[in-house]
């Protein structure tokens, strides 16, 4: 957006004549994912608490989220209900538009003891989750940086048995025995990781 | 932008460099790029002076704000419960100067659209190309008989502003004894943020309730006979405060008569209701600079150009926020915000000389009954005919049978969101 403003700018500094109406149309998915920003931070990063960051997350990731949300597949208080405001174009271009930034890890608060808990409780995560969360792909997130309370919320929601979409048989079952503080704790480790 | 790369623009830019432009709409002077003025710095006007200058860093942005610090709104209502301080949701501008947005702090008293110039009790003048006024909404003194400004000052604060009023209520609150009565009169719409009032009975009842003064009354008298999430808020209000709050419609003895300032007393069309503490709401329309301005019609509300926010009124001032009329959007923060980036957009847009995207609008809006429990509605539009309208299917309420799981996670929700717009304002 910013490139296409400055450029556009040249063409008219530039006294370029070819066209006597607008030279080009606006950034769509800009418009579009503008809007997210409210609860998810100016381009996504997410400024803390229960909001995750968006920005940098995988596009299929991203893609296939955002789809399931709308289908009513994946539970939410409110995501559904606000993806059901899109059709598959403009989900795919909110999708690819925060896909396109950089990841960068969230503040983290966490106490060292916290982090310290964590990490003794994650042997098992890193089966799939390797190099403590920092690799994503469009079937799993990163989690390294990832808002803490976002991490936590996640994983209690987890637990249920009967949420859509089932998490893997084996994570589902791991993190059926966590405690509250056990969760704290391994929500702690990966926020804190960058 | 798409079959163009840079460099393809940089060279085409460079060949026709000389050649003269005719009818070229974009506003450009010798060495430096548009002015654009914002006056207001609260939920429209801080995001669409923050968004300019991400669309295009060239364009001079001014915001024009009388306060120094900005006192949320949202959650203010925490404050009156004691659920957090004032300080919690106090901010300055500072993180929109590191934007590269100029901040003066000044009250703008005159406005000459024809001249393209503001003036501010200051002295000083400030010359736009566009400007975007984002004044928030007035209050119609006149509207309950009886009732006035002075009367708003110390006896019975509106508190829809916040700050000293907010603290006002919070300490009138708790100085009321156990078994006393709190009156909130509720306004007629339209309104600023319409879930307000009833997430303040509830944050009332939160405090009462805690502090052990369970034999007091909370007594909502409503200019109207139904109000934003109501299933919703009466659900919660019997879940955690039984009878504790009491909602009267305008058809069932909630119409205001008058209002006895000195006997602390609603004159009702039913039956007289004294309170020990009265929270009266007044009506509402745009904001005062809206109205000096000449952008509000008879309704007391600006019409805007509803693909952009642009005044019907007046070419080059944009109305965002609560004093704008914007289909179905209500007065909320969310929907300031959302309207300042769409605007934001079509001015960068009509600077460079391109056409704006086609707009698109999202309103999220919380309250939170009790800690551990909140509600939401959503929203999405689009321009639909030349209105502003909720996608069907899409948005609404969050659903009556919900687990207490998900209130406290909407709860947590309604905090993330505060914490994240307004990173998104100031940050």
């Amino acid at each position: 957006m910013r490139t296409k403003f400055k450029l556009s700018a040249l063409l008219v500094t530039g006294a370029l004549a070819l066209a006597t109406g607008p030279a080009m149309a606006g950034d769509v998915a800009t418009e579009l994912s503008n809007t997210c920003a409210g609860c998810h931070g100016t381009n996504g990063y997410s400024a803390g608490e229960t909001m995750p960051s968006i920005a940098g997350l995988p596009q299929g990731y991203l893609r296939r989220v955002l789809m399931e949300y709308r289908e009513g597949t994946r539970q939410s208080t409110i995501m559904g209900r606000i993806m059901r405001g899109y059709d598959d174009a403009q989900v795919h271009a909110i999708a690819d538009w925060f896909a396109a930034k950089p990841w960068k890890a969230a503040a983290s608060h966490a106490s060292e003891a916290q982090v310290h808990k964590g990490k003794s409780l994650i042997a098992t995560c890193g089966a799939c989750h390797v190099d403590d969360g920092r690799t994503g792909n469009d079937a799993m997130p990163p989690l390294a940086g990832q808002v803490e309370d976002y991490l936590a919320v996640v994983l209690h929601a987890s637990q249920d048995p009967d949420r859509t979409p089932p998490q893997p048989e084996g994570m589902r079952l791991m993190i059926q025995s966590l405690s509250h503080d056990d969760i704290a704790a391994i929500a702690a480790f990966y926020a804190s990781q960058h | 932008m798409n079959s163009f790369n840079r460099r393809d623009f940089l060279k085409l830019a460079g060949a026709a460099a000389g050649v003269a432009v005719s009818g070229f709409p974009a506003i450009v002077r010798a060495g430096e790029k548009a002015r654009v003025i914002v006056i207001g710095g609260g939920y429209g006007g801080a995001i669409c002076a923050k968004y300019l200058k991400m669309a295009d860093p060239g364009i001079k942005v001014t915001l024009i704000e009388k306060e120094s610090h900005y006192v949320s709104c949202p959650m203010s209502n925490e404050v009156i419960s004691g659920e957090r301080e004032l300080d919690s949701i106090t901010f300055t501008y500072r993180g929109l100067s590191a934007h590269g947005v100029q901040i003066m702090q000044d009250e703008i008293t005159r406005v000459d659209p024809h001249a393209k110039a503001v003036w501010g009790s200051s002295g000083n003048k400030y010359r736009y190309d566009f400007l975007v006024v984002s004044p928030g909404v007035d209050y119609k003194w006149e509207g309950y008989n009886g009732f006035s400004e002075e009367a708003s000052r110390e006896k019975m604060p509106h508190a829809w502003k916040a700050g000293p009023q907010t603290i006002l209520l919070r300490d009138q609150l708790r100085a009321m004894p156990d078994g006393g009565t709190a009156v909130i009169v509720a306004p007629p719409n339209p309104f600023r943020c319409p879930p307000g009032p009833y997430e303040r009975a509830a944050q009332f009842a939160n405090y009462l309730k805690h502090s052990g003064k369970t034999r007091s009354k909370v007594i909502i008298l409503d200019q109207k006979d139904k109000f934003s999430k109501q299933g919703l808020f009466m659900q919660g209000w019997k879940q955690h405060y039984g009878n504790m709050i009491e909602w009267r419609g305008a058809s069932g003895g909630g119409k205001v008569d008058s209002i006895d300032v000195d006997e602390m007393t609603i004159i009702g069309d039913v039956e007289d209701v004294k309170g020990d503490v009265v929270n009266v709401i007044p009506p509402q329309k745009a904001g005062h600079l809206a109205q000096v301005a000449g952008l509000a019609n008879d309704s007391g509300w600006c019409p805007v150009d509803q693909a952009n926010f642009e005044s019907t009124i007046h070419k080059d001032i944009y109305v965002i926020g609560d004093a704008c009329i914007a289909g179905s959007m209500p007065k909320s923060g969310y929907a300031a915000n959302s309207q300042g980036k769409v605007a934001a957009t079509h001015i960068a847009a009509r600077i460079n000389g391109i056409s704006a995207p086609e707009p698109s609008y999202v309103n999220t809006c919380y309250s939170v009954i009790a800690p551990g429990h909140g509600i939401s509605v959503a929203a999405v539009y689009t321009l639909q005919g030349g209105k502003i309208s909720g996608v069907k299917g899409a948005g609404g309420l969050s659903p009556m049978d919900a687990s207490a799981a998900v209130r406290a996670v909407e709860e947590k929700n309604a905090h993330g969101w505060f914490r994240n717009i307004v990173d998104d304002m100031f940050g």
